[in-house]
């Protein structure tokens, strides 16, 4: 039994506890699923990071923020990571769309949103908020 | 009974003898309507009376005969021998000690069920003769859901953090302690909450959730914690906010 048990061990009984491996996660799909969302945080952080290197730059006047525009650019990697981390974020997005529907289960009169209702109408919601972004943005 | 069989690869433990499980196979009689259950039941009859197991209703309502099919927590008596193509792997219950063959330990599920104060709570009782807390259907139906668990362990059994760190109070006990926060005739969300928002509880969960896929009657109890997380938030910001305030 390792540390941190508090199991009632029953007197007289020799129970046989199981150790769960380091690899667990890869034993199942819905484990393997679930860290795959929780990876998807790290592909995040390296893409704010980098916007934030932008937001400094940004502040420390034009020559900096060309720069890092033109080196954010010309990269491959960066390119790549971007897409990566797009891939990512999406469906992330929609892991914390089906959080969201557990979290606050809706209801509207007799009437209960099921959770594919619930993230549909979130990520029409968030395709919306990005065009009108995207319109102001972009030039429209 | 047809002459079809099947393979069932089964865990066996004697605590007297073995210093950790092993299995042995057992070839087993089917047809459609064979569960699980039947099957051990079927070994235990014909084959060998030694095979330990806790099993009572055979109808999914009394919850004892949780066990791992093939790696997936399942009542064995609601589980069909015809859905498994090959063979059958029957083992005890995942992330609890075994006690013998297919009998896990339950005093951990027990203590922590009885830690989040799973009964109507009031701050002053009313006495008998004023009859009884009385309760719309409407007010029902918003714990219903949470009051189905059969205390089956299955969602222990489905969820990695339990296993990993048996310190968390785990998805069963949180479902029921949020079934009684939610009830209109409880007073006791205040007790319950320093139990909830402990360490040990819903803050502990990483919302995998498998409890609430293999939740044989649909309690969801992974949304329970979720639910009971933005609940224990809000009481905690309340609490700071207005310390002197009635919360």
């Amino acid at each position: 039994m390792s540390a941190g048990h508090h199991r009632v061990p029953d007197p007289g009984y020799k129970d046989y506890v199981p150790s769960i491996p380091s690899t667990w996660w890869l034993q199942s799909r819905p484990y393997f699923l679930f860290m795959v969302r929780e990876l998807t945080a790290v592909f995040v952080m390296i893409f704010a990071l980098h916007l934030l290197l932008g937001v400094i730059a940004l502040s420390q006047g034009e020559a900096f923020w060309n720069a890092w525009v033109a080196r954010a650019g010309a990269s491959r990697t960066l390119m790549f990571g971007g897409l990566v981390t797009l891939f990512f974020v999406l469906y992330h997005s929609v892991t914390w769309f089906i959080a969201g529907a557990a979290v606050t289960p809706l209801q509207i009169g007799d009437f209960k949103v099921s959770v594919p209702m619930f993230v549909l109408g979130n990520m029409g919601l968030v395709v919306v908020v990005a065009a009108i972004i995207g319109y102001f943005t972009l030039g429209g | 009974m047809s002459d079809k069989t099947k393979k069932l690869i089964v865990t066996r433990y004697n605590p007297e003898h073995d210093s950790a499980p092993t299995t042995r196979t057992y070839e087993v009689p089917y047809d459609d309507d064979t569960v699980v259950l039947d099957a051990l039941n079927h070994i235990k009859d014909q084959e060998d009376g030694t095979l330990t197991y806790r099993w009572s209703c055979r109808m999914g309502v009394c919850g004892s005969c949780g066990m791992n099919v093939n790696g997936v927590p399942k009542l064995t008596c609601a589980t069909f021998l015809r859905d498994y193509p090959g063979e059958v792997r029957v083992e005890p219950l995942a992330n609890f000690p075994i006690m013998r063959d297919l009998v896990v330990n339950m005093s951990d599920f027990l203590e922590k069920l009885k830690r989040v104060k799973p009964w109507l709570i009031r701050r002053e009782e009313k006495p008998v003769a004023q009859g009884e807390y009385l309760q719309t259907p409407r007010e029902r139906e918003k714990y219903k859901n949470f009051s189905m668990c059969i205390n089956c362990m299955l969602c222990y059994a489905a969820c990695p953090v339990y296993g990993r760190e048996p310190e968390f109070i785990g998805p069963a006990a949180i479902a029921l302690a949020h079934r009684y926060n939610l009830d209109s005739r409880d007073q006791g969300r205040e007790e319950r909450q320093p139990i909830l928002g402990d360490g040990d509880a819903v803050w502990m969960c990483t919302f995998v959730g498998e409890c609430s896929v293999v939740c044989p009657k649909h309690v969801d109890p992974a949304g329970a914690i979720q639910q009971e997380k933005l609940a224990t938030a809000i009481g905690r910001m309340k609490s700071f906010l207005l310390p002197w305030g009635n919360r």
